[in-house]
């Protein structure tokens, strides 16, 4: 290869790096400032995808639910682990006939380390196929604590990425979590369009980390 | 009116540290004393949970899950879907392992609150709750044995706590909106 070649093969590489980066940099959250909220909004219709991880994760997220004065406004669609009956019994509470997704589990408690990794790699695939096929993207990714969010939200992050859909990501820390963001916490919190926490010690501690109050 | 206490597990596995306490004799003694007349002991789905109760209570006549001592009514329940509104909500004290859902339960209720931490569990965040919430003056727990056990039994008796704030969760409905 003359040396022509290799200047224009070199830049030609450079500019993809480059615009990639930019274009990472313009999509990632953390990279901007998006604090508070507004009252009222001109959007008639938004659709939300909700993650009901299991036990106390699900049980908080029914809690926060229950709170909201227009609920039916919202296209409601529930992400459930595989297996997870109780979960699923516990939205029955809230409405009669959910759309449910069915999500393959990331990690289950006290897991060897391997299979965790070999675990969590198929869930990252299966979920990666699982929304690479969807037609339609939740407009909000609404989730909390359980590893089955960080496959889900980082599926929909690169899919942002390469502008297939501008799924906002917001993610509420569990109210267990005083001093330390949990491990999702802390793997969501880069692509994450809002972080909401539930005592002020974590807003103090970590930025773009939001506090309203205790949640549930 | 009846004085209730409700002892809960929650719904999946049997604290056994809190049943052995709270089917004590001299914890029975304790709460006769302050003017209670129902134990409700709530154990959880596991079969382990079961045998230590059935353990626990083999010199009483249990007939239909309750049994007396002396003007004590003590009720055993494996788990029920509606404790909040049948259980929780007719009783005037709590005692509770330091799992979320049980703690909101109860506080949401407005109940006296003992939180005992069940530390058998591994990565869980009950003492950090517990103390958290302590810190605002909405429950107490117990940090050490038996014996403090009872003594932050009688003193919760006797003591007033702040009602946890209302919940914020509409907050999350605007964030979707916005």
């Amino acid at each position: 290869m003359d040396e022509r070649h290799f200047t224009l093969a070199a830049s030609v590489v450079l500019l993809t790096l480059l615009a990639s980066i930019g274009r990472l940099i313009y999509i990632l959250p953390s990279c901007h400032n998006t604090f508070g909220y507004a009252q009222k909004s001109t959007v008639t219709s938004k659709s939300v995808l909700i993650l009901l991880g299991s036990g106390g994760h699900t049980g908080e997220m029914i809690r926060i639910l229950r709170q909201f004065e227009h609920f039916d406004h919202l296209k409601r669609q529930y992400a459930v682990a595989d297996s997870d009956e109780t979960s699923l019994s516990s939205i029955r509470s809230l409405e009669e006939s959910p759309s449910v997704i069915t999500i393959p589990r990331a990690r289950n408690i006290g897991e060897g380390k391997l299979s965790a990794v070999f675990r969590s790699s198929k869930a990252f695939i299966s979920t990666f196929l699982l929304f690479a096929s969807m037609k339609q993207y939740p407009d909000v990714f609404l989730c909390n604590g359980p590893g089955t969010a960080i496959p889900i939200a980082y599926v929909l992050f690169f899919f942002k990425y390469l502008g297939r859909c501008r799924t906002k990501i917001i993610y509420v820390e569990s109210l267990a979590r005083v001093n330390n963001l949990s491990l999702t916490g802390k793997l969501i919190l880069p692509i994450a369009d809002r972080v909401l926490v539930q005592w002020s010690q974590l807003a103090k501690k970590y930025k773009r980390c939001e506090y309203y109050g205790i949640l549930v | 009116m009846a004085r209730q206490i409700l002892a809960t597990c929650g719904a999946t596995v049997c604290f056994d540290r809190l049943i052995q306490y709270v089917l004590d004799k001299r914890f029975f003694a304790l709460i006769l004393r302050l003017g209670y007349d129902r134990l409700v002991v709530q154990y959880g789905k596991t079969a382990a949970g079961r045998e230590l109760v059935e353990k626990l209570t083999s010199e009483y006549t249990v007939h239909d899950n309750v049994f007396t001592v002396n003007r004590l009514e003590v009720q055993l329940l494996a788990f029920d879907p509606d404790i909040v509104k049948k259980y929780t909500a007719q009783s005037d004290l709590v005692i509770s392992h330091g799992g979320t859902g049980s703690v909101l339960d109860t506080l949401r209720c407005n109940k006296k609150l003992v939180v005992l931490i069940n530390t058998e569990l591994a990565d869980n965040h009950q003492l950090e709750i517990a103390e958290a919430f302590e810190q605002e003056g909405v429950l107490e727990y117990v940090r050490g044995g038996f014996s403090e056990f009872l003594e932050v039994v009688e003193r919760v008796n006797c003591r007033e706590f702040e009602p946890l704030a209302i919940p914020e969760g509409k907050v999350v409905e605007r964030i979707i909106w916005s």
